[in-house]
């Protein structure tokens, strides 16, 4: 079974957008005049534009879950820092979305005994989390924790680098009694900031 | 006819020469031409029959110039010369004939006995023989006549012409030579005995005194106390052979030859008379002369006969006048003619003062004339003196024109040129060091500038003198500066220097407001447009940075901070990057030029936290523009859009 992600990042793209364009314009002249030595004032308008933060990601990620295998498998979610300066990645929210033919409630892992759980509960409960898969591209003191969908405190998981590619991997818990296929959506959110 | 030439000697000539040059002041100079020709002549002379072997006669031969030889027939002749008289010394020559003379003698001898013998030798000195008794015995009762002195005698006196007295012979007076004894008193009173009493002769001669005649001598005085007997003697007794000399001699001599003067007439310019005073006794044969200094023998064939006492030549020179006597004696005399004067005075000039004047000049000239003499010197406005010497005071430079008269009439333009009149003003020009517009001070070089006596002294504004021709002179104000120039010959000139250059007035135009950004997005991430500088000054403007600082009204403080704070500005944190810039300032141009700056102190960024106030950037021309421009080192984390002020404070000062 594969679940669907979305990021949430297009109020920032735009906004780097507008500075891009700011250009200094010079004010009228003046002449200052006098005997022996006199003293000029110029003001000195700084304009300064914000960063563009850009990274790349992949914009849905799906997982599997085999009852039969009990196995649950998904791809891995690369970041990459595209931006001149290093920025920190948070997973903002990981929830359950509807749009699938189960819409889950996500829980924490330990709030459910997911072996015995039963068909109705195995349909309806998931805990579903994110952590950082290793530490390649991620600066030194990356977070090592899961984030679970079932918490809403963003969970800021480490500092990439420009040019820094770290990698995230989907983990869950879930129960084994589906009696059919069914699909289920998730919208994982990430918020990139500059460090 | 024998000829003597005789020549003196070069040497004399010259000699003689230059005394004659020396004794002629008067004008002309006499030349002694050495050449006389002299004709011999012969005469012959007897000097007459004598016993004098050596003999002397004096013959006086008419005009004579000198003896060229003398001959005797026998022996030896000599001579010597006094005026026209000839002496002639014959000496050694042979008897021309000889002769014994002879006479009869007598003689007596006298005894005091009557005795003699038959002969008696006979010598008087000249003659000697022997004689005879002539006669008989002749009794003397005045005693023996007596030859030497000593003793008392009778005397016997005869007048000087032995005309013998009769003694005892009245006698008024005897006396005798001091020394010798005689007697005194009057003789008349001794008529016989006189003389025996007082007489004591020891020789010399008695002078005695009677019948009113004086001074007679004695000549014999007797024996008185010696009668005798005489006898006497007579015989023929012959003298010495005589030897006769017979001289003939044979003079060879010249005659005077002609004597020649001459003289020339005054000076002239066309010809000169030459006088030639020509005399002989024995009278002039034939007169001639020729030009330049001649021989008698050139005048056998050559010269100019002339008659009277004068012939006229027409230049200087030597003549030589020619003069033969009847007797042929020849001579020559020279002549330097020296009157001819064609050559005009010569003059000299002197100046007072010689030197530059802006005054008068006056002009001292002195002709010359070694001929003739300077008559006169006309001065340039037409006057004249009579003296070799003229003084013509001008006032101006020219070439005043003299006219300098000999005493022949020979005359020549002597002009003098005067050029060290001077009474034009000196000028002078300036120029000013800066040229252009300064704050500074001015140096005035000044150059004086005369084109006759030149440039003396320059007095400076400050009134001081310097000499020669340049001078500098430095000022800080605009002005009239006055400098005196003053040239050789003393004229002055005052040129005012206006120096309007010097200013300190400063004005520069420039933005009121300049502007950067910082995009970190874009590359390169810190714009800012130039901050244009023109400078409206006349003089170069000196731009300092007072500050730059960050003023209120942007919506983000930045602190400034020194660039090496951070190693790498990109790197930095949102925290850090909207917290620090190292905000700097510079001259924009690399290279300095006439319209821009001349000077770039600041060529790389001069950062607001290192600044110091006053720091200069640079020096721009007058009239120059440049430009600053801002830079900065940030850091690129901006999270959002702000704006920053800032306040740049520049300091425009003269320089």
């Amino acid at each position: 079974m594969k679940k669907g992600f979305k990021k949430l990042l297009a109020g920032i793209v735009t906004i780097a957008m507008l500075t891009l364009a700011a250009i200094p314009v010079f004010a009228a002249n003046t002449t200052d005049s006098g005997t022996g030595s006199v003293t000029g004032n110029v003001t000195i308008n700084g304009t300064i534009s914000p960063l563009t933060i850009s990274v790349t990601h992949p914009i849905n990620a799906a997982y599997a879950i085999s009852p039969d295998a009990g196995t649950f498998t998904a791809p891995d979610i690369a970041v990459t820092n595209n931006t001149k300066t290093a920025v920190n990645v948070t997973v903002q929210s990981l929830s359950a979305s509807s749009g699938g033919s189960l819409t889950f409630t996500d829980v924490d892992p330990t709030a459910k005994s997911w072996n015995t759980l039963s068909l109705a509960d195995s349909k309806k409960y998931i805990a579903l989390g994110i952590l950082a898969k290793n530490s390649t591209g991620w600066s030194t003191g990356y977070n090592t924790s899961t984030h679970w969908a079932v918490n809403a405190t963003p969970m800021m998981v480490g500092l990439l680098n420009p040019a820094a590619t770290g990698t995230m991997t989907l983990t869950a818990d879930y129960g084994l009694s589906f009696d059919g296929t069914y699909t289920a959506n998730h919208n994982l959110v990430f918020l990139f900031q500059l460090a | 006819m024998k000829r003597i030439v005789r020549r003196l000697l070069p040497a004399l000539i010259s000699a003689a020469a230059l005394i004659f040059s020396m004794a002629a002041p008067s004008g002309f100079s006499l030349t002694a031409l050495a050449d006389t020709t002299y004709s011999t002549k012969t005469t012959t002379v007897t000097i007459g029959e004598s016993q004098q072997r050596n003999q002397s006669k004096t013959v006086a031969l008419s005009r004579l110039q000198s003896v060229s030889s003398v001959s005797v027939n026998t022996g030896s002749v000599g001579y010597s010369v006094s005026g026209s008289n000839v002496t002639l010394n014959v000496s050694n020559g042979s008897p021309s004939r000889t002769y014994t003379p002879s006479e009869t003698a007598t003689a007596s001898q006298t005894s005091n006995s009557n005795s003699f013998p038959a002969t008696v030798s006979y010598n008087d000195g000249t003659y000697s023989g022997t004689l005879s008794k002539s006669g008989g015995v002749t009794t003397n009762p005045y005693a023996n006549y007596i030859n030497s002195p000593g003793g008392y005698f009778y005397w016997y006196a005869s007048d000087t012409s032995l005309n013998a007295s009769t003694p005892p012979w009245p006698v008024s007076y005897i006396g005798g030579s001091s020394g010798n004894g005689y007697g005194g008193g009057n003789p008349s009173d001794y008529p016989a005995e006189y003389a025996h009493n007082y007489i004591a002769w020891n020789g010399g001669a008695f002078y005695a005194d009677w019948a009113g005649q004086n001074v007679r001598q004695v000549y014999v005085v007797y024996d008185h106390y010696s009668p005798s007997y005489t006898q006497g003697y007579s015989g023929t007794v012959y003298a010495a052979m005589q030897y006769y000399y017979t001289y003939t001699v044979t003079v060879t001599y010249t005659t005077q030859a002609p004597s020649i003067s001459l003289s020339e007439s005054g000076w002239s310019s066309s010809s000169v008379t030459v006088t030639a005073g020509i005399s002989d006794s024995g009278g002039i044969a034939a007169q001639k002369w020729a030009s330049g200094n001649q021989t008698t023998a050139y005048f056998n064939s050559g010269g100019t006969s002339f008659s009277g006492s004068a012939f006229t030549v027409t230049t200087n020179g030597a003549y030589t006048v020619y003069a033969r006597d009847q007797d042929g004696n020849a001579t020559v005399s020279g002549i330097t003619v020296d009157h001819m004067d064609t050559a005009p005075p010569t003059g000299t000039n002197s100046l007072s003062p010689s030197g530059w004047t802006n005054g008068s000049v006056a002009i001292s000239v002195t002709a010359s004339d070694s001929q003739s003499g300077v008559k006169q010197i006309q001065k340039p406005d037409g006057t004249t003196v009579n003296s070799s010497t003229a003084t013509y005071t001008v006032t101006s430079n020219g070439t005043y024109t003299f006219t300098l008269t000999d005493n022949t009439g020979n005359s020549a333009s002597y002009p003098v040129t005067v050029s060290h009149v001077d009474t034009a003003p000196p000028t002078g020009s300036a120029t000013l060091s800066p040229s252009t517009y300064t704050s500074h001070s001015v140096t005035i070089s000044f150059t004086g500038s005369d084109t006759q006596s030149g440039v003396a002294t320059v007095k400076k504004p400050d009134g001081t003198t310097v000499t020669g021709t340049t001078t500098s002179y430095s000022v800080s104000t605009n002005g009239s500066y006055n400098f005196t120039v003053t040239d050789t010959a003393g004229n002055a000139a005052t040129v005012p220097v206006i120096v309007s250059n010097i200013t300190q007035m400063v004005s520069v135009t420039h933005p009121v407001s300049a502007a950067f950004a910082i995009n970190p997005n874009a590359s390169p991430v810190f714009t800012a447009a130039n901050i244009p500088l023109t400078n409206n000054s006349l003089i170069p403007v000196k731009v300092s940075v007072q500050s730059l600082a960050e003023i209120a009204g942007g919506t983000i403080s930045l602190k400034d901070v020194v660039p090496t704070k951070y190693s790498d500005w990109s790197k930095l944190t949102a925290l850090q990057t909207q917290s620090d810039i190292a905000l700097g300032i510079k001259v924009t141009e690399t290279s300095t030029g006439p319209n821009t700056w001349s000077e770039i102190d600041t060529t790389g960024p001069l950062y607001a936290a290192n600044l110091t106030a006053g720091t200069q950037m640079g020096v721009l021309n007058a009239g120059g523009a440049g430009n600053l421009s801002l830079s900065a080192l940030c850091g690129l984390a901006w999270s959002s859009s702000y704006t920053n002020q800032r306040q740049l404070t520049l300091v425009f000062s003269c320089y």
